[in-house]
């Protein structure tokens, strides 16, 4: 009887995995599928499940590498990116270091004020922005993008930053305080190595939201800065919707974060979950 | 010796978050009494917001989405998280597949949505017509309350395993020992379950479901990419009707009112709901 209940279950576990399995997968597969198919082909009602090699093709990438210029919006995106993490990364690292190890007035009310700040919806900012950009002859720059995804991730990742900061252990700053370090050395010798792998999972974050972000590229960015998660939504026209393309395009587009997030996993899930069980 | 540190750590880069943002934001402010030709009309431009249907409707549907989307992703990945949890075999294998829908942009989703929920040719119609839980092909984009449908499975399907993902931790933090005891004592699973995981997880549980409603009030990418906020405005979010007004019409002050109320709207918000929990992370 209880060999039989066990059987069952395992049974039941198995068939919970391959659900899973296939439906977390699924949607990317199909992204694949349809960009190898011809349009004409994914137009009919009894869809391709599987780019047979009849049919498959690789006409929709080479068009739209040809007509959309999808490297170079490509390359904007991870140059604006990168730039901006790294900014990003240390004052945020900075505010949660003084946040968590220094005794000042106001201490409480900024830590509220950060997170007031955090629940706030990034749209409020985007007109005034738009605004003052535009005066200054800001639009559609690259310096602006880098500057604005930079400075605009400040407050979460502070956020994210100050529980790791908390658990610092306090014994160890006092240690190179005796040993003569200077405030600066000790961020900079001390605090810094110790938590290289908080500071890699939280670059990647940063990295991966603001390549995916589309509000300020798609407000902010329009031809010479463009970047690609806007440029995606081009291949739509008005009369036709070429399901192929789109398809090719955002497989592209998401390839480098699937990369990275399949290299760098274990500091993915380190710097997302960490935080909030602390 | 200590002030100097201080300045430049927190000063100087806290400032650079308020110069870019809070400054523009309250210039905003300042621009939301004028009318487009830049004449003072005062509280023209709210008044005109009070009376304004599709601000209400946007207003009234992204708290239905956000809810929604929270309260099912929640559950449903507590359920999984819960279920990853007690498999022997495969969980680094489902651990590592867990994020690839994460890793996949709002944008890209959406688009693929598109292709997926089309009416003729949508592998998803097709599907459910060959299982046949479906009769004839639903216009799963096209309908106005089925296209609000569609917008909310969609955010779910793609985050649900995310929040899973999140559970697992919480659920592996838990010490085995607890378990042991209670199945020593004769509990069977679903006792551990109501008496065990669920009230050590309701600190876990309220802080993600928060966090979730939170950022889904926030969310813009996956609408646009998806519906526009179409058909008509069935879809449209208060991010989606502020980009509207200001970007793609170029009534900003419109706009910035638009963006005002709704900040205050969201701080009222954060006050009376967040505020507890607020202090326990402070804390």
């Amino acid at each position: 009887m209880k060999r039989r209940r066990q059987v069952w279950e395992s049974g039941l576990k198995f068939l919970g995995l391959v659900v899973i399995t296939v439906l977390t997968l699924f949607p990317l597969y199909w992204m694949i599928n349809v960009s190898l198919l011809p349009e004409k082909e994914v137009i009919r009602s009894i869809p391709h499940l599987f780019p047979s090699p009849a049919v498959s093709t690789f006409k929709s990438y080479v068009e739209i590498l040809a007509k959309y210029e999808v490297p170079r919006y490509l390359l904007n995106s991870i140059v604006i990116v990168l730039s901006a993490s790294v900014i990003t990364l240390f004052s945020s690292f900075a505010v949660a270091y003084a946040l968590a190890k220094y005794r000042f007035r106001l201490r409480n009310f900024t830590q509220y004020f950060i997170i007031w700040l955090v629940t706030l919806p990034w749209v409020v900012y985007v007109l005034p922005i738009f605004i003052i950009a535009s005066r200054l002859g800001l639009l559609d720059s690259h310096i602006l993008m880098i500057l604005l995804y930079g400075f605009s991730g400040i407050p979460l990742f502070s956020w994210f930053a100050l529980p790791y900061l908390y658990s610092f252990p306090n014994e160890l700053i006092d240690a190179g305080r005796l040993d003569g370090c200077s405030e600066w050395g000790i961020v900079l010798r001390i605090v810094i190595p110790a938590l290289r792998n908080v500071l890699i999972a939280l670059f990647i974050l940063r990295f991966v939201w603001a390549y995916n972000d589309l509000l300020y590229s798609l407000s902010f960015t329009f031809h010479r800065a463009k970047m690609i998660m806007p440029a995606l939504l081009e291949f739509p026209g008005y009369l036709d919707i070429p399901f192929a393309k789109m398809a090719a395009g955002g497989f592209l587009a998401v390839l480098p974060i699937i990369i990275i997030v399949i290299v760098f996993q274990k500091y993915v899930v380190s710097g997302l979950v960490g935080q909030t069980f602390k | 010796m200590k002030k100097k540190p201080l300045l430049i750590l927190l000063v100087l880069p806290f400032s650079l978050f308020l110069i870019s943002h809070t400054v523009p934001f309250f210039y905003g402010l300042s621009l939301s009494f004028f009318s487009p030709t830049g004449r003072f009309v005062g509280l023209r431009n709210y008044l005109a917001l009070f009376k304004d249907q599709a601000f209400w409707n946007a207003l009234q549907f992204t708290f239905t989405y956000a809810g929604v989307v929270a309260v099912v992703m929640t559950i449903l990945g507590l359920l999984l998280g819960i279920f990853i949890n007690s498999l022997e075999r495969g969980q680094n294998f489902v651990k590592s597949i867990l994020l690839i829908p994460w890793a996949i942009s709002l944008t890209a989703w959406g688009l693929l949505l598109q292709i997926a929920l089309s009416q003729q040719f949508g592998v998803v119609n097709y599907f459910l017509l060959q299982t046949g839980v479906i009769k004839e092909r639903l216009s799963w984009l096209g309908d106005p309350s089925l296209a609000r449908v569609s917008v909310m499975l969609a955010r779910v399907y793609k985050d649900i395993w995310f929040s899973a993902l999140l559970f697992l931790t919480a659920r592996q933090n838990i010490p085995p020992e607890l378990y042991e005891e209670s199945t020593l004592s004769g509990a069977g699973p679903w006792q551990n379950f109501w008496y065990i995981t669920v009230p050590l997880l309701r600190p876990a549980i309220l802080y993600i479901g928060v966090i979730l409603f939170i950022f889904a009030l926030q969310d813009f990418d996956l609408i646009y990419a998806l519906t526009g906020g179409g058909p008509g405005f069935a879809t449209e979010v208060v991010s989606l009707n502020i980009y509207r007004h200001g970007v793609r019409y170029g009534n900003y002050e419109y706009g910035i009112a638009t963006s005002v109320l709704w900040s205050l709207i969201i701080l009222g918000f954060t006050g009376v709901v967040f505020s507890p929990l607020q202090r326990r992370i402070v804390e």
